[in-house]
């Protein structure tokens, strides 16, 4: 993809496979962001806005869940833990017509809410987080109310410093996934003002009839998604620990 | 002066499992009381209630004549140390130590100052960046201790501190925070299972059974005057040998096995105390002396095993169906299956009534 966009339309389609082109042609990416419509800048900066609020409240809803599910004994605690889970084993597209009327009703089409909030509820993350929660021992937590703690403080002081692992698990599928997703935005967004990088992506046919300019598409998709290969650099250290050891241990 | 008291104090867990029953206990002030019993007797629930970390079903928590059993526990003036240390594991021993004094919003020169002090007096100032994963068992004990005194609370609660330490250095802990308690001179409450640790380190011992308390007393109160069979058994290693016999006639004791005379003043209390003729004859492994021959008022016994210990050997007896525990010196020899005579230090039995396991003499 990325060697792609690098080469003439001439050189795409050449029968003489190059894995490097002679001439690179570096403008290719400077042409890719006015090739959309809307400019991929555009285009980024939705879908940016899009996964970082939808990510940003996953994380706290599902953490702040996990947390209330994992250390406090209420009436019901198992049954809410048991429904939310249950949601799980409905496909979302059974859902998507039913998602769209209520989107149509809360006069939510064509802003960037129902690509945020249906992402912000997430029972994977709230049963993932409950499960790590549960492991840090109830000493701790105690001990932090001994010294003066309120529970918002054993929140935002013990619980999310050790979710750590957890937070940059749930937090990069999940950014990946709303970075990713097409079909929702395609089907709740219709103003090309608003349009999220992998609907740009998806409309180059219809401006452009056919993909002639097959390195520009390339050059997009490259810088599509060069943010998500970022993040996941930055929160590498984070991840393995995430996904291998999902239960706080001593450090 | 910071006393505690328990007042009828209850705990009920799920609606029928009795935790704590009827507890009443004054602690104290500067006093150092530990709360022994076997694991589920209810003495960590009673310090946890005592914390404010569990509320009790009925009765009343006095700190310093304040009721406080709706008094949060951040506000109770308390500090405890778990089991498991309960460090947070995020922050290094120096952020461990001054978390509670930023829950309290001390300024932060102020912090420093406080923590470097808590540091100083437990010999830890080399470990404060250390994180929690890095500190030996001992050292992570002497960093949650200093977490919980470093507000300067007016009680000290430890539950089990030296539970999870190697057997040397829990020898050597036990001697430096007896001392720790008697410099700062708090009021402390201490948890353990361990009468090794309760009869070293308390002023008082409070031996709790099943929710209940069994008896309160200076340790050699304890050892020698033990109010029931429970705590007559449990106080004392190796324990104490229980052996059930009947007054016959004026002064003699009887049972299948052996009949043995004992002092007078014995049998008068078993006559005026008891309510049945039948009783137990409790002797400590240490107030028994084995000959090769039998003596006057002696026992016969088969060896059954022997167990050198280097600074003692344990003789084990068969008397019926029963073990007898008896503790030699180290140069004490018997081969098993040999036949020895047990003879009892007369002013050391002690007799407890068969049906109340109450003492009675």
């Amino acid at each position: 993809m990325f060697i792609s966009s690098l080469k003439t339309p001439p050189e795409i389609m050449s029968r003489n496979i190059q894995w490097f082109p002679p001439n690179p042609q570096w403008g290719n990416f400077v042409k890719a962001f006015s090739f959309m419509r809307p400019s991929l800048a555009r285009a980024l900066l939705n879908s940016t806005i899009v996964t970082v609020s939808s990510v940003g409240l996953m994380l706290l809803a599902s953490s702040l869940t996990g947390f209330a599910l994992a250390k406090y004994k209420f009436r019901g605690n198992r049954i809410v833990f048991l429904y939310i889970i249950s949601t799980m084993m409905i496909p979302s597209f059974v859902t998507l017509i039913p998602f769209y009327l209520i989107v149509n009703w809360l006069r939510w089409i064509d802003t960037y809410w129902p690509l945020i909030i249906p992402g912000a509820v997430s029972a994977y993350s709230v049963f993932l987080f409950r499960q790590y929660i549960i492991t840090i021992p109830d000493q701790v937590l105690d001990a932090a109310r001994l010294c003066g703690c309120s529970e918002f403080g054993l929140y935002w002081r013990i619980i999310l410093p050790l979710s750590k692992p957890v937070l940059a698990a749930l937090g990069l599928v999940n950014a990946v996934w709303v970075w990713n997703d097409l079909l929702v935005p395609m089907v709740m967004i219709h103003n090309r003002d608003l349009y999220t990088v992998q609907l740009a992506l998806a409309g180059l046919w219809d401006i452009h009839g056919q993909l002639s300019d097959l390195n520009l598409v390339m050059a997009c998709t490259t810088l599509a998604t060069l943010p998500l290969i970022i993040v996941t650099i930055i929160v590498s250290k984070h991840l393995i620990k995430g996904w291998t050891g999902l239960s706080y241990a001593k450090r | 002066m910071v006393e505690v008291k328990l007042e009828n104090l209850t705990k009920i867990f799920d609606k029928s499992s009795v935790a704590v029953d009827n507890l009443n206990l004054e602690i104290k002030d500067k006093e150092f009381l530990v709360l022994l019993g076997p694991s589920g007797c209810g003495k960590t629930t009673t310090l946890r209630m005592i914390a404010g970390l569990e509320k009790p079903t009925s009765g009343n928590v006095y700190i310093g004549d304040k009721l406080v059993n709706n008094v949060a526990e951040k506000d109770r003036d308390v500090a405890m140390v778990f089991q498991t240390f309960a460090l947070f594991p995020h922050m290094n021993a120096f952020n461990n130590i001054a978390f509670p004094l930023k829950m309290h919003k001390y300024r932060k020169e102020e912090i420093k100052k406080q923590v470097g002090q808590v540091a100083e007096m437990l010999k830890i100032s080399r470990l404060l960046d250390r994180s929690p994963g890095q500190l030996s068992g001992g050292e992570a004990q002497r960093v949650a201790v200093g977490r919980a005194l470093v507000t300067k609370p007016k009680v000290f609660l430890l539950d089990e501190p030296l539970a999870n330490l190697d057997a040397k250095l829990r020898v050597h802990t036990r001697v430096e925070l007896k001392k720790l308690q008697k410099d700062i001179g708090i009021t402390t409450i201490y948890v353990t299972h361990d009468q090794a640790e309760a009869m070293t380190m308390a002023d008082r011992v409070a031996v709790m059974h099943e929710g209940k308390l069994r008896q309160l007393g200076t340790p050699s109160d304890l050892y020698d005057h033990p109010a029931d069979l429970f705590v007559a058994g449990f106080i004392g290693s190796p324990a104490m040998n229980f052996m059930d016999c009947a007054l016959e006639k004026r002064n003699l004791l009887v049972s299948a096995h052996f009949a043995l005379e004992i002092p007078r003043d014995f049998a008068k209390e078993i006559e005026e105390h008891a309510t049945t003729s039948e009783v137990i004859l409790g002797v400590r492994p240490q107030d028994i002396s084995l000959n090769g021959e039998e003596t006057l008022n002696s026992v016969s016994a088969e060896v059954y095993a022997i167990e050198p210990l280097g600074s003692e050997t344990i003789v084990d007896l068969i008397l019926g169906e029963k073990i007898i525990k008896v503790v030699m010196p180290p140069t004490y020899h018997a081969n098993a299956g040999e036949k020895v005579w047990m003879t009892f230090k007369m002013d050391r039995i002690h007799i407890l009534d068969k049906k109340t396991e109450k003492t009675i003499a």
